[in-house]
């Protein structure tokens, strides 16, 4: 009797929003259980720094999945933008309008896949899938190959100096995730790429234009993958054209991680994509403290995924 | 004289809230054509579906060529009891041949232990079945999605005798046949009845009936509430039989009101590239205008093209006296026509999102400012309807979680706060109970007495249409085939209508 009550609490936990909570702070009990390195104020900042690049890139992510898509085209995205950001700076000397072009072409090259996918109706998962080549192709074309070194010092700042004692990375992802959050639960756009991820043809019939929606939340991913681009830039202080490798694949696990469906829209949700975000962080941080090798880090990484979607039929199958 | 093949005794079948079955008992002969009569909701397909294996019954016995069939058995065993269904939908592969489609799940094996298939001997047989039902001119290899529709239906037919069939339900065959094609259908349907098959003939067209059936049984709530033997009856004792109730639900004349004024919206020739062809229809201010008609009789494709859902193809939507071009559901919001769709779970709401952003869906710059919702308008809005149309919800609630009567309800809310002077209902109480049928109707009425508005009801329920219209027209294939007003809107002359007017 008294078991049944407990697993059902344990069932009532595991089946609210805190589920992933839940699990971030169990991985966070165990790491701090396994080495005292972990739970430091300096890594524990590391961690979110580390974090930044997949968390912004997973905003964009979120809002794709929400509206019944999916983006693989982010990292190379990413690539391209900073690339180009990189070049722009290297040669004017303005971190500023670099900054600007990066987030430019990110928009662009976003609007090119919402395009393709919301007007000319071709398959979002082959369109991202031949845009993942074609930005990165061209990213490799744009510089040869070659890193783009020689950034202005402004950008090395950026990415080590920080605002009231928080690091500016950290204020970048909660102003992105503040303002993503209330897009998203406050204003009519928000609630309209929900209701067309819910049931896009319900959506047409009520007069949303579902067309608009979708190219706004393909915009929306690429501005992200180039903001992303810009974190990634300043911390390596170089525009990288390999940047982004297999980065679609972590936003989309921070997403499913944070209790997106990637197969049903309509659901997901901004705090829960960061949650998802930083778990990945502290799970790839933890593991290195721990000296575990990369090819042991993969295969936990391939087992915590399960277990989060493991988790979300079970939250499914509770109500 | 007569041998009995199928017996259905006390039949039961509930679904959470409805009794579809209820103590249903009926019985075919070998070689009958039987036609299975009833309106939407009458149980038939539900009875049909129990027949095939898709649905257990919860009680009674089914009992074929003298054998008691088990309480559960799948679809697959169904057929190889001897029972074949051919739906409206027919369900082929259409990337597969003709001789896949007839034998598939019975293919015929050359090496049994490693499931290789004799193509040879499948073609063959296929050749065979078809020359059976005079359909040679069909090639077995040919794929099915190049041949066209009564093409198919000879397949289907042909997959059902492939198996040893003993009873063959057709579910309105004809819908989407010409008529030279459908005489076509009734002559194999007499091939086969020749053969000792049992043909249950689902179908609302007396004419067909007639020509084709020994045997009439009607069914209403599910249960069977009469039956006729063709021969020693006319049309107009089916339809009697078909219409005898629901008298308190018809509006006295009175209230019906007669076509006045100018019309609020006017439709000129229009076109949709198929089977409406140069349609006209005027809809007067303050009417509550209703749409009868049969499965293909393109009702709903009208509404969805005048309502900015599909393309217009040709013709002209006059809007008081003024041309509007409608591209989209948007514009036709903003020229105040909406259009609430038939199917609920497909197209008419998010399943997922709660009752009160479902409510404001139509209308979202209504309850924002500057884009931000104000969630506090929202929910007033929400319970105002919740309150009004008795949903049995709360505004949180998400919709997946409703009964279907409550979802519908939502949908009408969705619709009332859209804001529009004209709205098209179709089936608006389709699996909704008696009582909040009711109700529905009295709003659809409320809402077109207000001043500037009008209501189109398309439904397939005749007493529906009696209930909730001013006038009535009827549609077959793409045309208007009658029209009715004032007192003569009655059950009979609506049915007569909707069953025997086509081209």
């Amino acid at each position: 009797m008294e078991k049944a009550n407990k697993s059902f609490s344990l069932k009532r936990i595991l089946s609210g929003g805190f589920g992933t909570v839940l699990m971030l702070v169990i991985l966070m009990l165990v790491f701090s259980a396994l080495t005292p390195l972990f739970l430091t104020t300096s890594n524990l900042t590391n961690v979110l720094i580390q974090s930044g690049t997949n968390a912004v890139i997973s905003v964009g992510m979120t809002y794709v999945i929400i509206s019944g898509n999916t983006d693989l085209s982010v990292g190379a995205m990413l690539a391209l933008a900073s690339c180009m950001g990189a070049t722009t700076m290297v040669d004017t000397g303005n971190v500023v309008l670099g900054i600007l072009v990066a987030l430019g072409a990110g928009i662009v090259l976003g609007f090119a896949n919402g395009v393709l996918i919301a007007y000319l109706k071709f398959q979002p998962f082959i369109v991202t899938l031949s845009t993942m080549w074609l930005f990165r192709g061209l990213a490799y074309l744009y510089t040869g190959g070659q890193a783009v070194t020689g950034l202005p010092a402004g950008m090395t700042s950026l990415a080590l100096g920080s605002i009231l004692y928080i690091p500016n990375i950290v204020w970048i992802i909660v102003i992105v995730y503040t303002i993503c959050y209330i897009v998203l639960n406050k204003t009519t756009m928000g609630r309209k790429v929900c209701a067309v991820g819910d049931n896009s043809e319900s959506a047409r019939l009520s007069g949303i234009n579902v067309k608009r929606v979708t190219l706004a939340t393909f915009v929306l991913s690429g501005f992200c993958s180039a903001l992303s681009g810009v974190i990634y830039m300043a911390r390596l202080n170089s525009g990288q054209p390999i940047a982004g490798q297999s980065y679609e694949m972590y936003a989309i696990a921070a997403a499913v991680i944070g209790g997106a469906s990637f197969t049903k829209g309509g659901i997901g949700s901004m705090g829960g994509t960061l949650v998802g975000a930083i778990f990945i962080a502290v799970l790839n941080n933890g593991l290195t403290l721990l000296n575990v090798n990369t090819y042991w880090q993969q295969v936990c990484m391939g087992i915590v995924v399960l277990l989060a979607v493991g988790l979300d039929r079970f939250r499914k199958s509770v109500k | 004289m007569s041998e009995k093949i199928l017996e259905f005794k006390n039949i039961k079948k509930e679904f959470p809230g409805v009794k579809a079955l209820d103590d249903v008992s009926m019985d075919f002969d070998k070689g009958e054509v039987v036609a299975l009569l009833g309106e939407n909701g009458a149980g038939k397909s539900t009875l049909m579906k129990v027949l095939s294996g898709a649905y257990t019954r919860d009680s009674g016995e089914v009992i074929l060529d003298g054998k008691t069939l088990p309480m559960q058995y799948s679809t697959l065993e169904a057929r190889g009891f001897g029972v074949a269904i051919i739906y409206q939908e027919l369900s082929l592969m259409e990337e597969m041949t003709v001789m896949e489609n007839v034998y598939i799940t019975h293919e015929p094996m050359k090496i049994k232990l490693g499931r290789v298939i004799d193509y040879k001997k499948m073609k063959e047989d296929t050749r065979d079945q078809l020359k059976k039902l005079n359909a040679d001119y069909i090639d077995p290899l040919k794929k099915i999605k190049e041949l066209a529709l009564p093409e198919k239906q000879m397949v289907e037919i042909a997959k059902a005798l492939a198996v040893d069939c003993k009873v063959l339900v057709m579910d309105e065959p004809t819908t989407s046949l010409t008529w030279e094609e459908a005489a076509r259908l009734f002559d194999v349907i007499k091939t086969l009845k020749e053969q000792g098959i049992t043909i249950i003939y689902i179908s609302h067209r007396m004419d067909e009936i007639f020509q084709i059936c020994d045997r009439a049984i009607v069914m209403r709530d599910g249960r069977h509430v009469g039956e006729l033997e063709i021969a020693d009856s006319t049309q107009d004792d089916l339809i009697h039989m078909m219409s005898g109730r629901l008298v308190d639900m018809e509006l006295s004349h009175k209230e019906r009101k007669k076509k006045s004024g100018s019309p609020i919206l006017e439709l000129e020739n229009i076109t949709d590239g198929g089977f409406i062809e140069d349609l006209n229809l005027q809809l007067y201010e303050g009417e509550v205008l209703g749409i009868g008609g049969l499965v293909g009789s393109k009702r709903t494709e009208l509404a969805r093209m005048i309502s900015g859902a599909d393309k217009l193809a040709g013709g002209t939507v006059k809007i008081k006296g003024k041309t509007c071009t409608v591209k989209d559901t948007r514009d036709a919001i903003n020229n105040k026509i909406g259009y609430l769709s038939e199917n609920r779970k497909e197209d008419g709401l998010s399943l997922g999102i709660s009752i009160e952003e479902n409510t404001v869906h139509c209308d979202m710059n209504a309850v924002s400012k500057l884009s931000f919702i104000n969630w506090k308008k929202v929910r007033s809005i929400s319970e105002f309807y919740i309150k009004m149309l008795k949903t049995k919800g709360t505004s949180p609630t998400k919709v997946v979680n409703l009964s279907g009567g409550n979802q519908q309800k939502v949908a009408i809310a969705k619709w009332l706060h859209a804001g529009c002077d004209i709205l098209i209902f179709d089936e608006p109480t389709r699996g909704i109970d008696v009582a909040a049928k009711a109700e529905i109707h009295q709003l659809i009425r409320d809402f077109a007495k207000e001043e500037g508005r009008a209501a189109i009801v398309i439904s397939s329920e005749v007493n529906e249409l009696v209930a909730v219209s001013d006038r009535v027209i009827v549609m077959s294939k793409g045309h208007i085939t009658g029209e009715l007003e004032g007192d003569e809107i009655v059950q009979s002359n609506v049915l007569k209508y909707v069953t025997t007017k086509g081209r």
